[in-house]
């Protein structure tokens, strides 16, 4: 095409028009059609977030109109719409947006430094360190000193309620929302026709280990056709229930940066479920069954016991498997203690909210209505998050799963009330030590290749990695 | 001794035999059946999973006819989750995004095509080389811009970048450009077309092809879209289905079934798009020399 089409004039009148149209578009008021909800954080709060001021009297928000944003699980709509119901009653001039939450926690991070971030933040152990380790996390104990009451602090489980400071810069990162504990599911009828008993409380490491080899069978060929259970000994969080139950550790309590993992109980842990599973492989590996969940290998048959977490009831409730299974407490090994491993499933309060009274308003619903935390622990068939309204758990849970046995609920409750329950330990720079912890126990209980000793340098290493400064 | 021609045998020409002949053939349609068979494996597994029951879904090796059909996996999410209004959110961004593309990528490419300016080359150089930049680098720095804006949690940062043309839509459709003799601009341009008549009145229509390949690829780049809407919508009722997908996965339950009877409706759009399109998709592909 010849050149006289577009003169050097006309093309930069273009690119100037296009320039213009662009700019405009950009900053074109949001189109109402589309555009979110109003939010107590306004577009410019968009710096890392400086510290809240706590109000000084008590609570009272004022009668402005407010927009909270709320991140908490989906599949709860009707708990949703309670607590954002009876908060409306409280104060009509506040409005409360949920928003589902997505597994990671990353999304919220880069919301936070955004400055986009909800007001309300449900976590739990990884989530919440990562916010807190990079200030993003309100610490909630002036407002708790201010506020709560001795009894009201007391009600709370112990050692989700001291799990929730953390342990560098002692904040409190949140209320308790319930206590995720890790059970035993088990085929009764499996069970029954190997001879072995319901697993009654206080059972022991060595009923596991003789009941595991009772329940192993194979076909004319001497193939395994199904495992005693499978254990998630690759996960580095489920496996500190273990060592605890051997009297191990991972973390050294009053060290964060010093790893215990070498020593004898820890290890003793490790041995004896990499004797299981193989040795004697009466504990299923985990390629043997292709990588499936626990649950799933129990409800197929191909596991008669598995460790799972206590909301994991949900799937048994609503998909009935083709026997009768019951739970249990984990068993008691050398430590003699009732161990138990618990969460610090919280709501906390993101440091850059403009609304801090309010949230702290709305976190005092969530964690102390009776109502809304019993329907909680009903829907997911965790217990509630208080003591004092554990007792009202089974019947709640009863109205929405009327086929629930008494042998499915007891045992979690009488572990999470009188067991000796211990929360997640964190190695001061957790996601690093995870790095170098995680290959070594992929190595020794999924390859199978490496003995329980390799454990010894990995953790001089991560001492090492988590003494260094940065 | 003489024979006389019609003594000699007749020369007989060597025909091998049918199998040989039919061999590299059956070669062919045997290795595109199996390759055929192993890309469908994982969509007949989707829809076979969407019927089966809790405890059937994971079981190795498949099961592949459900032992009873369970409908609630269709029925539960579309129930208790905003499903349709997923669907009308997609069918929202990508109708935008697919306009956006062709309009601004076609005019950009027009330009790169037909305007002789100085620096053009260059331009288009300098263009072509932001194909090379991950959108990891440039991702916090653009979410960060539209948190300025204030455009978090709407569609704007899903639609908008679609109007500002992408290198390459650019590219594929400035070589589509060039296949077509500029003399129809010249043509065009003695009857007194405006240069952009010349865009939206010659060489537009010529180029329906290479728009099909535009308007499919931005389509399916949509509809799939699952990262941008990850980051940028925060409402539940704003998720586009992709999003919504992995909504639907419970605290403790992946709920697998649901999930692939979801997955299977979301898919269908796609596939009644390719299928009705593909002839021009094929085709835009050839024209322009360029393979996905």
């Amino acid at each position: 095409m010849a050149q006289k089409g577009l003169t050097r004039r006309a093309f930069l009148r273009f690119s100037a028009f296009g320039i213009a149209s662009g700019l405009l578009a950009a900053c074109a008021p949001k189109a109402p059609a589309v555009q979110g909800p109003p939010t107590s954080v306004p577009a410019e709060a968009t710096a890392a977030p400086e510290a809240t001021a706590i109000p000084e009297a008590t609570a009272a928000p004022s009668t402005e109109a407010v927009t909270l944003r709320w991140l908490d699980w989906a599949d709860q709509d009707d708990i949703i719409k309670m607590a954002q119901d009876a908060f409306k009653e409280k104060y009509p001039n506040v409005t409360v947006n949920w928003e589902p939450i997505d597994e990671v926690g990353d999304k919220q991070l880069q919301q936070m430094i955004s400055g986009t971030a909800p007001d309300i933040l449900t976590g739990w152990d990884g989530p919440s360190y990562m916010w807190a380790e990079v200030d993003q996390l309100l610490d909630l104990n002036p407002l708790v000193d201010r506020d709560l009451t001795k009894e009201q602090v007391a009600d709370f489980f112990p050692y989700q309620w001291n799990g929730l400071v953390h342990p560098a810069t002692k904040i409190r990162m949140g209320l308790p929302y319930y206590p995720w504990t890790y059970l035993y599911y088990y085929n009764k009828e499996a069970l029954a026709e190997a001879g072995i008993p319901n697993l009654a409380k206080g059972w022991t490491v060595d009923d596991y280990s003789a009941m595991l080899e009772k329940l192993v069978t194979k076909d004319s060929s001497g193939k395994i056709t199904r495992w005693g259970g499978v254990e998630a000994c690759y996960d580095s969080f489920r496996f500190q229930l273990w060592m605890h139950i051997f009297g191990g550790r991972a973390v050294d309590p009053n060290d964060w940066t010093q790893c215990v993992l070498s020593s004898e109980q820890s290890k003793a842990a490790m041995e004896w479920h990499r004797e299981r599973i193989w040795d004697t492989n009466t504990l299923a590996q985990r390629l043997q069954v292709e990588n499936k969940a626990g649950l799933d290998l129990l409800a197929m048959g191909q596991v008669v016991i598995t460790g799972q977490g206590n909301g994991d009831m949900l799937a048994l409730l609503q998909n009935p498997p083709g026997f009768e299974w019951a739970v249990a407490a984990p068993p008691v090994g050398s430590s003699g203690k009732n161990c138990g491993e618990s969460t610090i499933d919280n709501w906390g309060i993101w440091k850059g909210t403009k609304a801090p009274d309010v949230a702290w308003e709305f976190l005092k619903l969530l964690a102390l209505t009776d109502e809304i935390d019993l329907a909680i622990a009903a829907l997911w068939g965790n217990p509630p998050n208080r003591i004092s309204i554990v007792p009202g758990f089974k019947d709640r849970v009863k109205e929405l799963y009327p086929q629930v046995q008494d042998d499915q609920l007891d045992p979690q409750t009488e572990l999470i009330l009188g067991g000796d329950v211990a929360v997640s330990e964190h190695f001061k720079k957790e996601k690093a030590t995870e790095e170098l912890l995680a290959p070594v126990l992929e190595q020794i209980f999924t390859v199978g290749d490496t003995p329980v000793s390799a454990i010894d340098a990995v953790c001089e290493q991560i001492t090492e990695l988590n003494r260094k400064e940065e | 001794m003489i024979t006389s021609p019609s003594a000699v045998a007749p020369l007989r020409t060597y025909r091998r035999p049918w199998i040989l002949r039919a061999l590299p053939r059956i070669v062919i349609l045997v290795l595109a059946a199996a390759g055929a068979v192993l890309f469908v494996i994982p969509i007949v597994w989707m829809i076979s999973t969407s019927f089966k029951p809790r405890w059937e879904q994971m079981v190795m090796p498949p099961v592949w006819i459900p032992s009873r059909i369970e409908w609630a996996n269709y029925l539960t999410p579309l129930r208790t989750q905003p499903v349709p209004t997923w669907f009308k959110n997609t069918l929202t961004i990508v109708t935008c995004n697919v306009i956006g593309a062709i309009l601004s990528s076609t005019l950009v490419a027009f330009g790169f095509a037909r305007l002789r300016f100085p620096g053009r080359d260059v331009l288009f150089l300098v263009l072509l080389s932001t194909l090379m930049l991950p959108g990891q680098v440039t991702m916090i720095p653009v979410y960060y811009m539209f948190a300025k804006a204030g455009w978090v949690n709407t569609f704007k940062p899903l639609i908008v970048p679609s109007y500002f043309a992408y290198a390459f839509y650019v590219f594929l459709l400035r070589q589509f450009f060039m296949t077509i003799s500029t003399e129809y601009d010249d043509a065009a341009e003695i009857d007194g077309c405006s240069i952009f008549g010349i865009y939206w009145r010659i060489l537009l229509p010529m180029c329906r092809p290479a728009l099909a390949v535009v308007a499919i690829m931005e389509f399916t780049g949509g509809w799939n879209d699952f990262f941008g809407p990850l980051i940028y919508l925060n409402d539940r009722a704003k998720f586009p289905i992709a999003l919504g997908l992995r909504f639907l996965q419970a605290r403790w339950d992946p709920k697998i079934g649901q999930t692939m009877a979801m997955t299977f409706l979301s898919v269908i759009p796609l596939l009644i798009v390719f299928y009705t399109t593909q002839r021009h998709f094929i085709q835009g592909i050839v024209i322009s020399g360029i393979k996905g």
